[in-house]
């Protein structure tokens, strides 16, 4: 597979998966990465909020305007390029698993 | 402290640490997702816990946002404000290392018998003095920044980092004038 960038942070990656099923808060994208990983991933709002700021940089994610909630919450959901490079991502991640796994089947990853 | 309202308090308070320009764009967010995690705790010790967890969980992110926008400031400012900044760091380093060890020596013997503080007084005194010449030299370079600032030469730049790094400089220059004092 080409690949002309880099991966995406952990934590940036499992935001823009969280916002692939819908326009999601702050605090909602913290509680659907947490469940999105078993657990595993348990973001801060100092973790959040810094990569939600690279994100919009990067312009990968974008704002919506709540309207059901006139409070100071932003919503935000993934942007045309969001979605192209969370593709890519996948893509990858789809790769290195088949990968593997045909590796698995001729042995060399040994006998797990 | 069970008042749902100390604790936020309490974390706009942390939140005070970030660079001005972080705040006014994500404090009001992040405040709201703080409520929201302390709304989920119904335990005073939870909350408190949650409090303390949050504060190890933001400071790392605080210094990194920190270090960003100084890092950016720097690169976009002019090249004397750069060269005053490299210059003084440079005048300044001899005074901690030097006058760092002397101290460090001079501790030690009170407490390590035969372990003697021995620093040339003239050198002591050019390493003291050097801080004094980083502040004249940043000190120029500020006036000089802030007079085309004023009349509007270089925008919007604030250099919060530079301001930061004057003060620190003025800081080590008052500590050289007591060491100064002590040495006569």
């Amino acid at each position: 597979m080409k690949r002309s960038m880099d991966l995406l942070p952990q934590v940036s990656f499992s935001i823009l998966l969280a916002l692939s099923l819908k326009p999601r808060h702050g605090y909602e994208i913290m509680q659907q990465v947490e469940e999105d990983s078993d657990g595993k991933i348990k973001l801060g709002p100092g973790a959040l909020y810094s990569s939600v700021k690279q994100l919009l940089a990067a312009e990968l994610i974008g704002e919506v305007l709540s309207q059901a909630e006139p409070s100071r919450r932003r919503y935000y959901k993934l942007t045309d390029k969001g979605w192209k490079r969370l593709n890519q991502e996948l893509d990858y991640f789809r790769n290195s698993v088949e990968l593997s796994r045909s590796r698995n089947t001729q042995g060399l990853m040994g006998t797990a | 402290m069970n008042n749902y309202y100390s604790y936020l308090m309490y974390y706009r308070l942390i939140l005070r640490l970030y660079p001005y320009e972080y705040r006014s764009a994500y404090e009001d967010e992040m405040v709201s997702v703080f409520s929201d995690m302390i709304k989920t705790t119904r335990r005073t010790s939870e909350r408190i816990w949650l409090s303390v967890t949050t504060l190890f969980e933001t400071l790392p992110w605080i210094v990194k946002e920190n270090k960003e926008i100084g890092v950016k400031e720097i690169s976009d400012a002019p090249r004397y404000v750069k060269r005053s900044i490299i210059a003084s760091l440079l005048l300044i380093s001899p005074f901690f290392i030097i006058v760092g060890s002397n101290r460090f020596m001079v501790m030690t013997h009170q407490t390590i018998p035969g372990f003697v503080a021995t620093l040339d007084r003239t050198w002591a005194i050019y390493t003291i003095l050097l801080p004094l010449i980083a502040l004249v030299i940043t000190g120029v370079s500020a006036a000089k920044y802030s007079y085309r600032s004023s009349r509007g030469q270089y925008g919007r730049l604030k250099l919060t980092s530079y301001k930061l790094s004057l003060v620190a400089i003025l800081a080590v220059a008052c500590i050289s004038v007591l060491e100064l004092i002590a040495l006569f």
